[in-house]
């Protein structure tokens, strides 16, 4: 997925070592960070990652410890949260009760002194864009969680800021209307060209959603880089866990020859795996993903490993298999068409999976 | 909001406190006023308002009348209330909410109105001036407090605990007597209270049913203050103003003891 | 949440009489216990109260007429005393919430001890005897009283100010009794906010003091109208207050009322000024019931 799109009119957003402490407690650390126009980036990871304390930094709630927040180029570190012009999509929708519909979106046309026939029609064109129109006069409290959310989406929008900011809003929903919500979303963002900062611990919805994935743990960023990039390349073993599933195995590198990496495992056995510029004789982790896996026998370039079957799981859309071998529990992924011949709890099967496959981590 | 914004409304605050507490607390020093006139600072320093209080007969059957009132109408009201708000937490009732209304009209009714419109029926009844008179009225006023509060101590109750009673094999009522009274204990003590403060205050109502034989000491209160100002009253405002913390005291105490109770797991 | 008593109604009548519920028999008994309370207030107020409004509706020599009312309507210094009351009361009202509502901003924003501080001193009035704390205002209002005497000793004012025995010192007592009354509902309402709101209202534009104006306020509203309406209620009836701090010209309903039953033993017109009053504040209740259902709609976006 490329960046930027043709009618790009969003703002480039750049967070430049971003830092938030708490006491002892350092909640973000030294975040460098940049959206460029039309970008949609998501800050992923688990509570207690900073992604969401991040958000509230640009939205100008929390006050950084340190670095800055810069907007096409200007500081906004300086401003209270009513002159960022940033919008704001809060995971509780955060809709006033006491307004319509249309007082709802209309409210910062109102702020920014913007009234009568221009504000009417912005309104409407707003609610045409989250299709919800009909529903100026509606009280908010009569809406659906998804119709609530779109007003919300519509009231960040109407104002059109340069940068939209959006904390896990789909959180409360249930799955089949979190699924269409993101390709409501997704649309919107392209029509407008808007760049988006999106908060979520979602990593399917990330991958869905995202020109780029930022994953954050513990304070920091561990990767960023289009979906793509931080599926198949990840750069961190936390990132290889959080994203996907993943088989971690410990060991040794004992040797190199061009492409190949050569590692000795603890349980013994030798397997290849990429290039890496790790030294030898350092231990490594290798992590291979359970859907590379299979029960075929070894080819050339392929690793391989005896395994017996612990636990079978239908899935529906595929099966999954804990098995024991090489001294810890291996998940396999196997596809639905070999359901009619799956393996049986306690057969010793061979698993073996393309050395190319394989990663390293130091 | 800034800091000046803080400042101004913390100040404020702080007047407003002063604007609520000054009255009361005033009293004490006047309590010990050496001399009889009004006038504030007080001169002089004298025990002799306590003195009056404590020798005058008036006063001290006063005293002793508003608190037995006061103690029978704690006991009948708490039990009444507590059944009443059983029933309507636990039970079945018609008309719900027309019952809810109508126990709370001694709350809702002008103290004024309800005073003569006792007075009309008491006397007929020949209740006016007597003890029990007193106490049946001040039970009224008393009843709906008890019932809201103990109300909303069942209700925060987890009534599993009375279930899991019954499932062991406990009857009913021991289930109640056993598991239920003891957990709401302090919400019943704090009911208790307010019965009994509502009684012990109350001067409207007894103005007219107390007569001239059963007096009780805000009605003496009264009498003390209407064309005169008796300089006792403030001796006794004193000795009223220690109880009224006293029991604020002993509500914040269980109160504590109440939330620690529902912190424990069941 | 309850199981059982609360959460049956009308409507399980009917399936009740087809399949017989063992556990209707054990509510309905212990919704009997309902009873004795009841008898009591029955007998001891709503009894009275309808004999006084039947009183009401006969003239001094017994026979049954609307004499009273035609009265208390045509001689000007009943209706005067009637607009006095609801006047002084409608101050009270607007005093405490011009104090009340701040108070309860601030009340809501303490923390700790200052939290205890305030919550004490605005429930103080529910802890201490009404008389001792008119006998306290008398002090302080009294020429020489501590304002007096203070103002004197400062050289603010060369003659003591007349603040009791006359509908300044009837107001300033009324405001603080009723107080607590004002701040708890609205601070109450308070509490419910989602702060949200006000963050959402930060990044859509609008400064501290608008977000005050459009959405802090407007939420607080129902709070407002709940503290205005229980102040305005309990100031109407009031007596205590008007009657020790009030002077010769500060008569209102009550003492009235008062007046009526005990100096001059009229029973049908103490009985008719009694049923108007019960009747005016048993109206504000109500109508307020019905607004408040209608508030209770504002609250809470989900």
């Amino acid at each position: 997925m490329t960046a930027a799109t043709s009618a790009a009119t969003g703002g480039e957003i750049r967070l430049s070592r971003l830092s938030r402490s708490f006491g002892a407690v350092h909640a973000v650390r030294n975040v460098d960070l940049v959206a460029a126009r039309g970008e949609f980036l998501t800050l992923l990871g688990a509570s207690g990652s900073g992604k969401t304390t991040t958000l509230m930094m640009i939205a100008g709630f929390v006050t950084p410890s340190a670095g800055d927040i810069l907007v096409d180029g200007a500081s906004i570190l300086g401003e209270p949260p009513d002159r960022r012009n940033l919008g704001v999509v809060f995971q509780s929708y955060a809709l006033f009760p006491h307004m319509t519909v249309a007082e709802n979106i209309s409210f910062p046309l109102r702020m920014r002194r913007l009234g009568g026939a221009d504000a009417r029609e912005r309104t409407e064109a707003a609610l045409a864009m989250v299709r919800l129109e009909g529903y100026a006069e509606r009280r908010v409290t009569e809406l659906s969680g998804g119709q609530q959310q779109r007003v919300a989406l519509a009231r960040a929008l109407v104002f059109r800021p340069p940068v939209l900011l959006m904390d896990e809003p789909l959180g409360a929903l249930d799955r089949k209307l979190r699924e269409q919500m993101q390709l409501e979303i997704k649309r919107i963002q392209k029509s407008l060209g808007i760049t988006v900062i999106y908060v979520t611990h979602d990593q399917e919805e990330a991958l869905i959603l995202s020109n780029r994935i930022a994953i954050m743990h513990e304070g920091e960023v561990h990767q960023v880089g289009t979906p793509d990039a931080v599926y198949e390349h990840p750069s961190t073993p936390y990132v290889a866990s959080f994203l996907g599933e993943s088989n971690f195995l410990d060991g040794i590198l004992e040797s190199m020859d061009g492409s190949t990496s050569w590692v000795r495992l603890a349980s013994g056995e030798r397997i290849g795996a990429r290039a890496t510029e790790l030294p030898i004789g350092s231990k490594v982790q290798a992590m291979v993903r359970p859907e590379s896996i299979t029960f075929d026998a070894s080819g050339p370039r392929t690793n391989s490993l005896q395994a017996e079957i612990e636990v079978c799981e239908y899935l529906g859309q595929s099966i999954r298999y804990f098995t024991r071998g090489a001294g810890t529990t291996l998940t396999v992924r196997a596809p639905r068409a070999d359901a009619a011949h799956r393996a049986a709890v306690g057969e010793r099967v061979t698993l073996s999976w393309p050395q190319s496959e394989t990663l390293l981590f130091g | 909001m800034n800091s000046l914004g803080k400042a101004a409304l913390a100040s404020f605050a702080g007047l407003v406190c002063l604007f609520l507490v000054l009255p009361s607390l005033i009293v004490l020093p006047m309590s010990f006023n050496a001399d009889n006139l009004l006038r504030f600072p007080p001169h002089g320093f004298s025990l002799t308002w306590y003195q009056a209080y404590f020798g005058a007969e008036n006063w001290q059957s006063a005293t002793w009348h508003s608190l037995a009132i006061a103690v029978s109408v704690t006991i009948l009201a708490t039990t009444l209330g507590t059944i009443a708000a059983l029933a309507l937490i636990r039970g079945r009732i018609a008309w719900r909410m027309l019952y809810i209304y109508l126990m709370l009209t001694p709350m809702i009714v002008p103290p004024i109105v309800s005073a003569v419109s006792m007075y009309g029926v008491f006397a007929q009844f020949r209740l006016v001036g007597t003890l029990p008179g007193m106490i049946l009225a001040h039970t009224v006023l008393a009843l709906p407090f008890v019932i809201i509060n103990v109300a909303a101590v069942l209700q925060r109750m987890d009534w599993r605990l009375e279930q899991a009673a019954r499932s062991l094999g406990a009857p009913a009522l021991q289930a109640f007597f056993l598991v239920t009274l003891p957990l709401i204990r302090p919400g019943l003590i704090v009911a208790a209270i307010f019965a009994f403060i509502t009684s012990f205050d109350e001067v409207v109502v007894a103005l007219y049913i107390s007569g001239s034989s059963a007096i009780t000491l805000p009605v003496e209160m009264w009498s003390g203050l209407r064309f005169e100002i008796n300089p006792v009253v403030a001796a006794v405002s004193s000795l009223l103003l220690g109880i009224s913390a006293a029991s604020l005291l002993a509500i914040g105490l269980l109160r504590r003891v109440a939330t620690a109770q529902h912190r424990t797991p069941a | 949440m309850a199981v059982g008593g609360a959460a049956i109604g009308p409507g399980d009548r009917g399936r009740a009489r087809a399949h017989p519920d063992p556990d209707r028999r054990r509510l309905t008994r212990t919704g009997l216990l309902g009873l004795p309370a009841l008898a009591f207030v029955a007998i001891f107020l709503l009894y009275p109260l309808a004999l006084l409004i039947e009183t009401s509706f006969h003239a001094k020599s017994g026979e049954w007429s609307f004499e009273q009312y035609a009265r208390i309507a045509t001689t000007p210094v009943y209706g005067l005393i009637l607009w006095k009351t609801a006047w002084v009361a409608g101050l009270v009202t607007l005093i405490d919430l011009l104090v009340g509502y701040p108070f309860a901003v601030a009340l809501t924003r303490a923390r700790g001890a200052w939290r205890l501080v305030l919550l004490a001193a605005v429930l103080m009035p529910f802890w201490t005897n009404l008389l001792v704390r008119t006998y306290g205002w008398i002090v302080v209002l009294y020429p020489s009283g501590l304002i007096n005497t203070l103002l004197l000793h400062l050289g603010l004012i060369a003659d003591p100010i007349e603040l009791v025995q006359n509908t300044a010192g009837v107001l300033i007592g009324m405001a603080q009794i009723m107080l607590p009354y004002t701040v708890l509902p609205i601070a109450a309402q308070i509490e419910k906010m989602d702060r949200r709101l006000l963050q959402a209202a930060r990044s859509l534009g609008a400064s501290a003091p608008r977000t005050f104006w459009h959405v802090y306020l407007p939420l607080t509203l129902p709070g407002v109208f709940a503290g205005a309406l229980v102040t305005l209620v309990l100031s109407l009836g009031f007596f205590v207050i008007p009657a020790l701090l009030g002077g010769r010209r500060d008569v209102l309903i009550a003492q009235l009322i008062d007046f009526n039953l005990t100096k001059v033993l009229n029973w049908e017109f103490a009985a008719a000024l009694g049923t108007i009053l019960l009747v005016v504040t048993m109206g504000l209740f109500v109508a307020a019931q019905r607004w408040f259902r209608l508030d209770t709609l504002w609250t809470e976006a989900r």
